[in-house]
């Protein structure tokens, strides 16, 4: 009844409705995209690191040079475990999402044959993986024993390494990792004595697997002293690390620390592009339906007085409040979903030049319904105020001239 | 006649205030978004060196074993070498660079962290790089390995406070290089010679001979992406590693002598490949971008920005539809004015463009509107920790793009309007009143 009157009045504004229809299509089509990139980013931010990350704080610096200084980095530690508040700390190299990395392919052959995937290298003092909070899951923890130093081209000496879950997956798939070898270079050879659930490395790259790290044992060298991480109460963080800071100033006066912070800082700083990229996405979206609402309802505004004399006229012969404010409520909904039947299709055609240019993913079906969904009840509640004006219009009306 | 149809559009704007104020907010999100979003890919894209860009270019040679890779970003040190020296090009230099510690000569003195920059004597005349105290080193000094350093105007003030720091010694590392000259705060953006830094962030404090740089390899300037493609025994001394590590740009101010370079590369390829230190076969692998190219080619606009970008385009097509759809119904409510205008002897071009001044009256007050939420959004951008943050701002060009845009989007948006309300037939309009 009401779908007939609807359609019969369309095309008597088959203009703007048509404007409208196309308005609305490219408001899906960016609101699905940006939905989906906005959910992509967020999703990459909230990365499993593997670390106890709400209590590690670190102190960057520039190190204390050559090696005749290795014994200073030992020193450092020392004082550092003796700070109230602070449970451990250790020297080491890299911090996941850093932004650092050293990165290698390690070979499964002493003849250099047969060689895996890139996996980043973790290394630290004595007890890092504990400090970190790191589980082991299979195997051993490294003894004390185990810590050495680094040859020329920054390989650890010490034979002992630690994968994660996933790398030893990968690199021995169905055997026991525990025991197997790996080499870095034709004298390196490494034996798996632990595997834990899960670290990720420096950073992330298309082309690497955030979570094939492999962790070395190394003692307090030159290299491991431009990174001191200490696990603390996270209601600690900022008094220890205030005098973490002093502490390491006053011990090495001509010490240069860069960067100091919680893990979080580390985090923020790491995802800070993708996080603003979500926020202008999320501010567009927004904005978007905003003025997408405030034009459905100024054209439906417009249209009711422009018809207050047809509503008049309905109303004189017999229709209710109720079937004037659903055949405006009707009305919306078509051109609404004629938008949405078009902005499908564009959605489609976007996601795809997305998917070339940027590497986005195919866009999942379920964020057209749910699109859908927003863009009807959006439409609904911005044609409800002139509805319900039209509604009010008394059927006296039709009597009087315009 | 100008005049009275500003007059008519006002009186028409002013008659539906919410109607106006919702076109005006419509085009003014849009253009703020859009000018917000163009300004910083506008100042991430732009030429960093104009007027010279198109006379750099950087050399590419493959190094690494045949397997399936792209051209490498840098070269190794012994190719580095081979073409410096064989000063085939105009201008050349290589570079690298890492953090120094750094401190006046003076007892006491606190050290700094700056940003150390190895290079080679064409390094400033090559990118035009301006001194404000004596001078840049020679080629003798690169080959006579010198302690020597030119430091940029803000290292210079923080090492020797106001004092005249010319020919004085500053301490680098270990090491007591003299200081021969003071170039002002150069930081291009983006900081295209070498991408291994920030690419937008400030610029490099200090440059010193790169020979003297290895020779001092403790110093560890080593750039800050070593990729290492073979067996390496030393991770300090790269001389004689498989390793690319270094920077080199070259500049060839002719077609001819660009065309002249590449045979040259060419050449060196071959012969490399015929002593067998390039183990590919086939063809020599070999480019020579130029600035633009080189940045493109390595993607240094952040693709993000260009998303950004785009959605905010996309964005405002949605805010002009809006304001179309808007000015569409306006006008065709006014068919009685128009109509008796139309009858009054009013031409249809007359129709069309009063309709048109309205449309450019709400785009005036949207870039207006615009404007100032670009602002806003760059004032934002700049407190954000981006490392391009304080170089967003608006300039005059895009004060004036915006408010062009802004026009020209309202006029795009009443142009449909305005050509239908034009062709409304006045006798039937008149009569049904």
């Amino acid at each position: 009844m009401q779908l007939r009157h609807v359609l019969a009045a369309l095309p008597r504004h088959k203009l703007v409705c048509l404007l409208v229809i196309v308005e609305i299509a490219v408001a899906f089509a960016i609101l699905c995209n940006a939905a989906f990139i906005v959910r992509e980013r967020v999703q990459q931010m909230q990365i499993d690191t593997g670390l106890a990350e709400d209590q590690l704080i670190y102190i960057h610096n520039d190190g204390v040079g050559d090696d005749a200084n290795a014994p200073l980095v030992a020193r450092n530690l020392l004082a550092l475990l003796g700070l109230g508040g602070v449970k451990s700390a250790v020297a080491m190299f890299p911090l996941p999402l850093e932004n650092m990395s050293i990165n290698f392919r390690p070979w499964l052959s002493p003849d250099m044959k047969l060689r895996g995937p890139s996996a980043g290298m973790v290394a630290g003092t004595p007890g890092y993986l504990d400090t970190l909070g790191v589980k082991i899951v299979q195997g051993r923890d490294f003894t004390d024993a185990e810590y050495d130093g680094l040859d020329s081209t920054t390989k650890p000496l010490s034979p002992a390494v630690i994968v994660t879950r996933d790398l030893a997956d990968k690199l021995w798939p169905g055997q026991n990792p525990i025991g197997q070898k790996l080499w870095r270079s034709a004298t390196r050879e490494y034996t798996v004595v632990g595997v834990v659930q899960r670290l990720v490395r420096g950073y992330l790259r298309k082309d690497f697997v955030p979570q094939y790290t492999a962790m070395f044992a190394v003692k307090p060298v030159p290299f491991l002293s431009a990174l001191y991480v200490m696990r603390v109460d996270p209601s600690d963080h900022d008094r220890v690390l205030r005098e973490a800071a002093d502490l390491l100033l006053q011990l090495n006066p001509d010490m240069l620390i860069d960067a100091q912070g919680s893990y979080a800082d580390v985090r923020a700083d790491y995802f800070r592009q993708d996080a603003s990229l979500a926020w202008l996405l999320s501010m567009v979206c927004a904005a978007m339906l905003l003025v997408t609402a405030l034009g459905i309802a100024g054209l439906a505004n417009f249209w009711v007085q422009q018809r207050r004399r047809q509503i008049g006229i309905r109303r004189a012969i017999g229709a209710t409040r109720g079937d004037i404010l659903r055949y405006f409520q009707t009305e919306n909904f078509l051109i609404v979903g004629g938008g949405i039947a078009l902005g499908a299709l564009l959605a489609f055609v976007l996601n795809l030049a997305l998917m070339t240019h940027y590497e986005l993913p195919r866009l999942p079906w379920f964020y057209l319904p749910i699109g859908a969904l927003t863009l009807w009840s959006l439409g609904q509640l911005a044609v409800l105020g002139p509805a319900l004006r039209a509604a009010a219009v008394p059927p006296v009306v039709a009597t009087r001239s315009v | 006649m100008f005049g009275y149809y500003l007059d008519l559009a006002l009186r028409s704007l002013k008659r539906n205030p919410v109607l106006t104020a919702l076109m005006v907010l419509a085009i003014g999100l849009g253009i703020g978004a859009s000018m917000t979003t163009l300004t910083v890919f506008h100042l991430l894209s732009s030429d960093p060196l104009q007027g010279r860009s198109g006379t750099l270019f950087y050399p590419q040679l493959d190094p690494k074993p045949p397997e399936p890779h792209e051209l490498p970003r840098q070269l190794t040190y012994v190719d580095a070498m081979s073409l410096w020296q064989a000063h085939r090009a105009d201008r050349q230099a290589i570079m690298v660079s890492g953090n120094v510690k750094a401190k006046g000569a003076d007892t006491g003195a606190r050290a700094m962290s700056l940003h150390a920059l190895a290079t080679t004597a064409d390094f400033f005349p090559m990118f035009g790089v301006s001194f404000i105290h004596g001078g840049p080193w020679t080629l003798a000094d690169d080959t006579g390995k010198a302690r020597v350093a030119v430091v940029s105007r803000s290292a210079y003030e923080r090492l020797f406070h106001g004092r005249d720091g010319i020919g004085q010694p500053i301490r680098v590392g270990k090491w007591d290089f003299r200081v021969i000259g003071v170039i002002e705060d150069w930081r291009p953006a983006p900081h295209f010679y070498d991408l291994d830094r920030e690419s937008y962030g400030q610029g490099d404090d200090i440059f010193i001979p790169f020979l003297t740089s290895r020779d001092l390899a403790d110093l560890q300037i080593t750039g800050y992406s070593l990729e290492c493609f073979g067996a390496t025994t030393d991770d300090t001394h790269l001389e004689n590693q498989p390793c690319l590590w270094l920077n080199f740009w070259v500049e060839l101010d002719t077609p001819a002598k660009a065309r002249d370079y590449r045979d040259f590369l060419a050449n060196y390829s071959r012969e490399q490949q015929a002593q067998g230190r390039f183990t590919y076969a086939g063809p020599p692998r070999i480019a020579l971008p130029d600035v633009m190219q080189w940045l493109d080619q390595n993607g240094v606009v952040p693709s993000d920005v260009r998303l950004k970008a785009w959605i905010a385009f996309g964005f405002l097509l949605v805010c002009l539809m809006n304001t179309a759809g808007l000015l569409l119904a306006k006008f065709l409510q006014r068919t009685t004015d128009i109509s008796v205008r139309r009858a009054l002897g009013a031409s249809r071009r007359q129709v069309f463009f009063q309709c048109l001044v309205e449309a450019a009256t709400v785009g005036m007050a949207g870039g207006v509107l615009g404007l100032l939420l670009a602002w806003l959004g760059l004032w934002g951008i700049r407190r954000s920790p981006a490392d391009y943050a304080d170089l967003a701002h608006l300039d005059f060009g895009t004060f004036v793009v915006t408010f062009a845009l802004s026009i020209a989007a309202s006029l795009c948006a009443g142009l449909l309007p305005a050509w239908r309300a034009c062709h409304i037939a006045p006798a039937l309009q008149l009569k049904t009143t």
